[in-house]
């Protein structure tokens, strides 16, 4: 039923452009009593324990999107700090497969120097990507409907929508997505499902010489996964990053006692935040929080973009 | 400006929806302009003045960028951009490719790839699960494969210079023209009868073969490499212990406890992926503890489960004490002791008496009690308990001897050669034996002082280890002359030591007549070269190779063309029959195999296959990309070995040493009253003592050891004479003089390697070198504070010469001083590393090899060079638009911004630093003043 000011050729891109329009204007109002300037959506500081739920749709808007598809599958990751050494592997792997701009990162791993318990030094190595997490809130705060969740509950962006608000980059509490300067339009982590559906790991998966990194079914309790959660969860090694945020995150740190997450926390970027270029620099490596207020994000000091798309 | 395509268009639908908007959005706020709109152009609503032309839209949409869709126009959100992405991730990348199996080449390590194309052209390259090796991993060196298959800047056409040597000045030229001048060059060289003044010198080859028949072919011995640099010392030590292997491979993966001393396993060594993995397999589902000593905290050593800093090169000390600990507590193996090893436990008690955990303490500043529970927990751990080592020990002055101490503790506990111990292979790659290489008829070569230098005793005695470093020197000072020099994959200036000297001399036209370069990129060499030759890459190239095997078994993959060559590049396998077929005679029979496959074919025609699976060998190869021979048996107790019925045939048992020789030759030895194969050395033992080192650094014949070892060793030529050391023959430690008594403003100055570079060829890689680019030097807090230093203020440092090499070969004419280059570069302040050392990353600081490497945005330096290239074929948006380290301080040392440019090469000030005994350069112990720059 197409509103009076939607023209003839309603192209099948908006097909639901009609209702949205119709949420977003009464989501809106409702959440800031008005219209909320761009300004303000920025001024936000990232909240503690909670999440950006200002900038967050009403929920008719993406109930549909946050709810999985029916494949039975549910993809998640374990990630080893304790056998990460860095190598960057993953990092590249991805860079390579998805080819990302410079300047921009699907992964990242941070370097956190620190003590040991005898005062010798130590380097904990936290690989990063977005933990797609079973309560996004990116979904929720995505005004054009791009971001759903795709096969296994993967957190995935429909690139026929995006178009750039970066509304979910502001929401994201691991700071996991970036909006790529060409494209103008939100690139995280997908789960590599275009790899796994042709049975092969995620590209970052299959190259890490530590196996620091598995993905899988946690439905499947056979899976490498799930008999791993089992075991790491006995151990009492895994733990969530930020679990206070409540998101569901479909990704579990195995930490040493040592070093759990709480020790390097404040080093991984957050609401507002994309993985920083500068957070590979030496002098980020004893810092105890991610570059973004040392450094503009070189993505930002950008003057004229005048290149084509991919 | 009626918009240019038709009807059904996204852009035509959403200029509507402009229009549209613009129409309800009279009275709304212009687009504000936020934080993260910085520094772009503020743009009043557009939608209320004009519909947008297909250029502005980009702009419009970037500037748009994060401002909610209700600033912009309440009630519409807009449609994707005229940039956006299409099926991303495509579902189809994967299908319809084609797989192609081969080995990477970026490092040493050379890890199984997998090249996925579609298409002709290669759009990803993963690690192969075949390799036994690598097992399917591979690097971020790897994974950035097609940075340097398809980078803009890759020299596609052979050049030529204009001008003078190294002005930069170039025009291209066809093969033939190439190959004429070439073999004109060779013939010249033929005419005036010194052969040896052809050199060839590679950074690194993996196409041995035919390297060696080109060579040899022509008659010259100058082969010149990179093993001075880089690992000289530790192979000595190896085989000073085995004779049999010059490389150990600890069983890392069975181990219980391995005892790291400098090695950078996950970061770097010539079996990096393979062996980290292991290390990690070994930890997490073995249990093994790994401990590590190191100068500075690298990424094995910040990962390792304890980690000690001693101080620069006193890794020995630290050894000798361990083992002092291991002996004089009782903990070693008496049996293997006794059995195996070629001294008593109380003769070498006698040898290691002053080597106490406390004096350790005093010369290392590790504590002496840690050296002793260290030592102890690893004789607990044994057999499944191995030492681990590479430069962080060796690259010394005194490299050799902290090797010897290393190994030493492993023979203590008896865990050489045994599962999760100390284990090497009788290759170091695939075996040659079974899988030779198809080999044209060769000449016998005359003797070269470059490769040959008299000063250096063990350097050529076992394996042709060459001594590198020395060469420049060599033709500084007029002791040698090359006619024609071909270098290829070299990157000398940079990687070698004292970047003035290398330089000097390659611009010399008398010391260096003619000089050819052969590499994929216009590189520091090529710069200085009067003709480039573009190389391909690994990934257009064929060859059989593998690396030190983890498993303990032989294995033999393929490299193999994943694509077609990109312009005219060449590999040597079609350059050198060209060359030779014009420099005519001898050099032209020994090519007579016609296609690559054919040559390639009958080099694995043995690898065993199933007929129902594959045509034949080749194309097994082709199926899988690796073979390792199931029925084969991990090297382990190698020793053990007995001898058959058939060794036996005719051999004669000595009573006094139980030695079995045949014909005078050493075959085997007594053990528990049965012939065994024994260690293949002078002793048929591990040689704790080495008579054999001794008589060779006495240029005494050695032939009555060497028969009984049977396997490698020979004398020092005639030349040698005069050139005589006291090589001890026991393991010893020998301190650094220049080391004692420095002063406050000193340090020792060492280097090292990052996960994301190797030494000389991935700062071109703009994945790899977008991670790291930078390399200010480490200091510690307590150097910081006596300097006056705060992270990011800049030094000056002053590199001095060896006082400990000066005395030991004056004859070479370095002396002691300072190099006249002064280095100036930041600092960063960490714990992480010795109080007494300055540490700096020996990869970085390029002046050539693309825009990558001198991080310069775009591409607009390359200048007559692009006459080689095809920039605008290979065009890099990317690189063009979102590169962000271009430093824009100009040297300025107060406008510098931290990780910013692309480093500085430590080689200017970094000496040629050979040690006499086994010719490996020293890039961890050069003294420096230090100044801070204000």
């Amino acid at each position: 039923m197409p509103e009076d000011n939607k023209p003839d050729e309603a192209e099948p891109d908006h097909a639901d452009a009609v209702d949205r329009r119709r949420f977003l204007k009464t989501g809106l109002a409702a959440a800031a009593g008005g219209l909320a300037s761009a300004d303000a959506v920025a001024q936000q500081p990232p909240p503690a324990d909670g999440v950006r739920s200002d900038l967050f749709m009403p929920e008719e808007h993406w109930r549909e999107r946050m709810t999985a598809p029916d494949d039975g599958k549910a993809y998640g990751w374990i990630v080893d700090t304790r056998k990460c050494f860095g190598c960057h592997a993953c990092e590249v792997a991805c860079k390579s497969e998805n080819d990302v701009p410079l300047g921009n990162f699907i992964r990242q791993t941070i370097y956190h120097d620190t003590q040991r318990a005898n005062g010798s030094q130590a380097r904990i190595m936290v690989p990063m990507s977005c933990q797609h997490c079973e309560d996004a809130p990116c979904i929720k705060a995505c005004p054009c409907g791009a971001l759903h969740k795709g096969a296994g509950g993967s957190v995935q962006v429909s690139y026929d929508k995006c178009s750039g608000h970066a509304s979910c980059k502001d929401a994201c509490p691991y700071g996991a997505i970036y909006i790529d300067p060409v494209a103008n339009q939100a690139v995280k982590c997908h789960n590599c499902t275009h790899r796994v559906d042709e049975h092969m790991d995620p590209a970052c998966v299959a190259t890490c010489p530590s196996d620091a990194l598995t993905f899988g079914d946690l439905n499947d309790h056979d899976s490498k996964i799930s008999r791993m959660k089992a075991e790491l969860e006995s151990e009492g090694a895994l733990e969530q990053l930020r679990a206070q945020k409540d998101t569901k995150p479909r990704a579990w740190y195995a930490t040493s006692a040592d070093h759990p997450a709480a020790s390097f926390e404040s080093k991984l970027p957050g609401e507002g935040q994309s993985y920083h270029p500068d957070a590979y620099s030496v002098y980020e490596w004893q810092q105890t929080t991610p570059p973004h207020d040392r450094v503009p994000h070189p993505g930002e000091s950008n003057d004229d973009p005048e290149t084509e798309g991919r | 400006m009626a918009p240019r395509n038709e009807d059904t268009s996204p852009q035509l639908a959403r200029r509507r929806f402009l229009q549209l908007g613009a129409l309800l959005s009279a009275g709304a706020a212009a687009c504000v302009s936020q934080d993260k709109t910085k520094g772009r152009p503020t743009i009043t609503n557009p939608w209320t003045n004009r519909p947008p032309t297909e250029k502005e839209s980009l702009d419009v949409w970037t500037a748009g960028q994060g401002v909610p869709y209700e600033a912009q126009a309440p009630g519409v959100c807009p449609l994707p951009g005229p940039g956006r992405k299409t099926r991303f991730p495509d579902p189809d990348k994967y299908r319809g490719v084609e797989r192609v199996h081969s080995m990477c080449q970026l490092c040493s390590t050379v890890c199984g790839i997998t090249g996925i194309v579609k298409d002709g052209r290669i759009i990803k390259v993963e690690g192969n699960p075949n390799d036994p090796n690598s097992r399917g991993k591979l690097c971020a060196r790897g994974q950035s494969a097609l940075n340097h298959q398809y980078h803009p800047e890759r020299l596609l056409y052979p050049l030529k210079r204009v001008g003078a040597r190294g002005e930069g000045k170039w025009r291209r030229i066809s093969w033939d023209e190439a190959y004429e001048e070439i073999a004109e060059r060779l013939r010249g060289v033929q005419e005036s009868g010194k052969l040896e003044e052809f050199a060839f010198h590679q950074g690194r080859s993996r196409t041995k073969d035919a390297v060696a028949n080109f060579l040899r072919s022509f008659g010259t011995n100058t082969a010149l490499n990179h093993r001075g640099l880089c690992s000289a010392a530790r192979r000595a030590a190896n085989l000073t212990y085995l004779f049999e292997s010059d490389w150990d491979l600890g069983d890392y993966e069975n181990s219980k406890y391995i005892l790291n001393f400098g090695s950078n396993m996950f970061e770097a060594h010539q079996g990096h992926i393979a062996g980290a993995q292991r290390v990690q397999r070994g930890r997490f589902l073995n249990g093994a503890k790994l401990v590590t000593f190191d100068v500075r905290m690298s990424n094995t050593a910040g990962n390792s489960d304890e980690f000690f800093m001693p101080s620069p090169g006193t890794d020995g000390a630290v050894a000798l004490s361990m083992a002092h600990t291991i002996l004089f507590e009782g903990l070693y193996d008496a049996t293997f002791m006794e059995e195996w090893t070629n001294v008593t436990v109380d003769d070498l008690k006698d040898e290691l008496r002053e080597y106490t955990p406390a004096w350790a303490e005093g010369v290392s500043t590790v504590p002496a009690k840690d050296i002793q529970r260290i030592a102890r927990e690893f004789a607990a751990a044994a057999p499944q308990a191995t030492t681990m080592c590479n430069r962080g020990s060796s690259a010394h002055v005194n490299g050799y001897w902290n090797d010897r101490a290393i190994i030493l503790l492993n023979a203590l506990v008896g865990s050489v050669g045994k599962p999760g111990g100390f284990c090497w292979m009788f290759t170091g790659g695939y075996d040659k034996k079974r899988f030779p290489p198809p080999q044209g008829p060769g000449k016998p070569t005359t003797p070269s002082i470059l490769a040959d230098p008299p000063e250096f005793a063990l350097a050529n005695v076992w394996n042709t280890m060459k001594v590198g470093e020395i060469v420049y020197w060599y033709l500084k000072t007029k002791r040698a002359k090359i006619q024609v020099y071909m270098t290829y994959n070299l990157d000398s200036p940079l990687t070698w030591p004292e970047t003035d000297v290398t330089r000097s001399v390659m611009l010399d036209e008398e010391a260096i007549g003619f000089h050819v370069c052969i590499n994929p990129f216009l590189n520091e060499t090529g710069a200085l070269a009067d003709m480039v030759l573009p190389w391909t890459t690994y990934l257009e190239r064929w060859d059989v190779d593998a690396r030190g095997a983890y498993n303990l078994k032989p294995y033999l993959s393929m490299r193999r063309p994943m694509v077609e060559s990109l312009g005219e590049a060449k590999d040597v396998r079609e350059i050198f029959p060209e060359i030779a077929r014009r420099v005519g005679g001898s050099m032209a029979e020994a090519y007579p195999m016609a296609a690559m496959s054919e040559y390639m074919a009958e080099w694995v025609k043995n690898v065993p296959y199933n007929p129902t699976e594959d045509a034949s060998p080749m194309a097994h190869l082709e199926r899988v990309g690796a073979f390792e021979d199931p029925h084969e048996r991990p090297y382990f107790e190698p020793y053990l070995e007995p001898l058959t019925e058939n060794d036996l045939e005719g051999a004669e048992l000595n009573e006094a040493t139980g030695i079995w020789t045949k014909d005078g030759k050493g075959i085997g030895v007594q053990h528990r009253g049965k012939p065994v194969v024994g260690f293949k050395t002078p002793s048929r033992r591990m040689e704790v003592y080495s008579e054999f080192v001794q008589k060779t650094g006495r240029n005494e014949d050695t032939s009555e050891l060497t028969r009984l070892a049977n396997s490698k060793g020979k004398n020092r030529p005639a030349y040698h004479e005069g050139n005589d050391y006291e090589i001890h023959p026991w393991p010893k430690y020998t301190p650094i003089d220049e080391h004692q008594d420095m002063a406050d403003n000193q340090l020792v100055m060492t280097s090292f390697k990052w996960n994301v570079h190797n030494h000389g060829r991935t700062a071109n890689l703009k994945w790899c070198s977008e991670i790291v680019h930078s390399n200010p030097a480490w200091v510690h807090p307590d150097t910081a504070k006596r300097l006056g230093l705060a992270d990011g203020d800049f030094v000056e440092l002053t590199g001095h010469r060896s006082l400990f090499l000066a005395k030991l070969t004056p004859g070479l004419g370095l002396g002691s001083g300072e190099i006249e280059k002064t280095l100036r570069l930041p600092v960063w302040i960490t714990p992480a590393v010795h109080p007494k050392a300055i540490a700096i990353s020996n990869s970085l600081g390029h002046w050539e090899y693309t825009s990558v490497a001198q991080a310069k945005k775009g591409n607009d330096d390359v200048g007559s060079a692009a006459a080689g290239m095809d920039l605008a074929g290979y065009r890099d948006p990317d690189w063009e638009r979102n590169m962000w380290w271009e430093d824009t301080s100009d040297g300025e040392p107060g406008a510098w911004t931290k990780n910013r440019g692309n480093g500085w090469a430590q080689n200017q000030i970094l000496p040629i630093a050979a040690d006499p005994i086994s010719g490996q350069q020293a890039f961890h112990d050069t003294v420096v003043t230090v100044k801070k720059v204000t």
